[in-house]
């Protein structure tokens, strides 16, 4: 079975300084489930991914942390090391490098490192690692398109949906990060800044 | 409190036998004898002032007046004689300073602030005493039960770390191959800041 008590840890670790990371927790669709959650990452700083916010569904095995968590991009993103069509992801660490000491904040570091950084010799997805090593340029802006169309495209009218729900009596950083976390969806957000 | 007078009466008395022998060693026989004489003299006279009730007693009854005088501070006092009584159990040298600062009010009230100084010291060390160190597992995140340390040197809960040899026969965090053998467990000792 899974460790509950060490995956609650886990959340509250990750989400205590998820401003600074720029990566966080939450149950998956603001569901009961400790074993499907959606981890939130920023794009990283002077990549293509700049700006975005990429979404992550995590499934947590029996054996977790003895087996690693099931981890795959609900955001579509155009990256050598991840299948453009379903958001597959091929690290070692969510494989046979996994170990149980890292932990869900270390994979989804580990996926922002992965964005800044593309290993296009061992691709996951062909066509985008044979784009990035011949011509480093269209992959760069197919990129930026991508993460402009796909990473962004909740985020329009951000700081109106951030006014609106301050004025309901919200403090501004708890209006943002719950906005944050559920990819800038004004109503869910109020839910989860309703129920605490 | 009934251990603490039978404490001080105990302490007095030790500190009467050693005011006693240098007196009479003094007193008796160095102006007249040899001080080879003196020397022999003194386990003598020792024994005899331990025998004679009249020089002791008195001697006790004025240690007595003493103590009463520092029992005007009372609660303090008990409060420090306990502390005192706790750093002394074994402690020879410091057992002798309690009643020679007694004697004289200004070296009391030096003692005082020793004393303050003590307890300060000793508050915080009591505190922590009875807490134990605690040390984090990086596998289950729970505080270390039974801690064990891999051949690689890593240090994990017993079961923490069967399980994961188990599951990958290898080390959580450097990836050493591990044997179902390869751990024992380890004995962790006290924080530094507790010393």
């Amino acid at each position: 079975m899974v460790d509950v008590s060490r995956v609650q840890k886990e959340l509250t670790e990750c989400n205590r300084d998820s401003d600074i990371s720029g990566v966080s927790i939450a149950l998956h669709d603001g569901g009961s489930s400790i074993t499907h959650l959606t981890g939130t990452i920023a794009g990283p700083r002077d990549s293509p991914y700049e700006g975005g916010t990429f979404r992550i569904d995590i499934r947590l095995p029996g054996g977790y942390p003895f087996e690693p968590p099931k981890m795959q991009f609900i955001t579509k993103v155009w990256h050598p090391n991840i299948s453009s069509q379903n958001g597959a992801i091929c690290l070692d660490i969510l494989k046979d490098q996994w170990s149980p000491a890292l932990t869900l904040k270390t994979a989804l570091l580990s996926l922002q490192a992965l964005l800044s950084a593309p290993a296009p010799d061992d691709p996951q997805d062909a066509v985008v690692a044979q784009q990035y090593l011949r011509d480093k340029a269209t992959f760069v802006s197919t990129a930026r398109y991508w993460t402009e169309a796909f990473a962004k495209s909740d985020s329009t009218g951000m700081e109106e949906k951030v006014q609106k729900l301050v004025e309901m009596g919200f403090p501004e950083d708890m209006v943002r990060s719950a906005l944050k976390s559920v990819n800038g969806d004004e109503n869910m957000a109020l839910e989860k800044l309703c129920s605490g | 409190m009934g251990t603490v007078g039978a404490w001080r009466r105990a302490h007095d008395e030790a500190v009467v036998d050693l005011d006693e022998s240098p007196n009479a060693a003094a007193g008796g026989g160095s102006q007249h004898g040899p001080p080879t004489t003196a020397g022999t003299r003194a386990t003598p006279i020792d024994v005899e002032a331990l025998g004679d009730e009249g020089s002791s007693r008195a001697k006790i009854k004025r240690r007595v007046a003493v103590v009463d005088l520092e029992a005007d501070a009372d609660q303090e006092c008990s409060g420090d004689a306990r502390t005192t009584i706790s750093h002394l159990i074994g402690g020879n040298k410091r057992r002798k300073v309690p009643p020679v600062i007694c004697l004289s009010p200004d070296r009391e009230e030096r003692f005082s602030n020793q004393r303050n100084s003590t307890v300060r010291v000793s508050t915080p060390s009591a505190n922590a005493a009875p807490k134990e160190p605690t040390f984090t597992c990086p596998v289950c995140l729970n505080k270390m039960e039974l801690s064990s340390v891999t051949s690689c040197g890593h240090v994990f809960c017993d079961k923490c770390i069967q399980a994961a040899i188990k599951a990958q026969k290898k080390c959580p965090t450097c990836r050493k191959r591990l044997g179902p053998k390869s751990y024992r467990r380890v004995y962790l000792p006290a924080t530094a800041d507790q010393v």
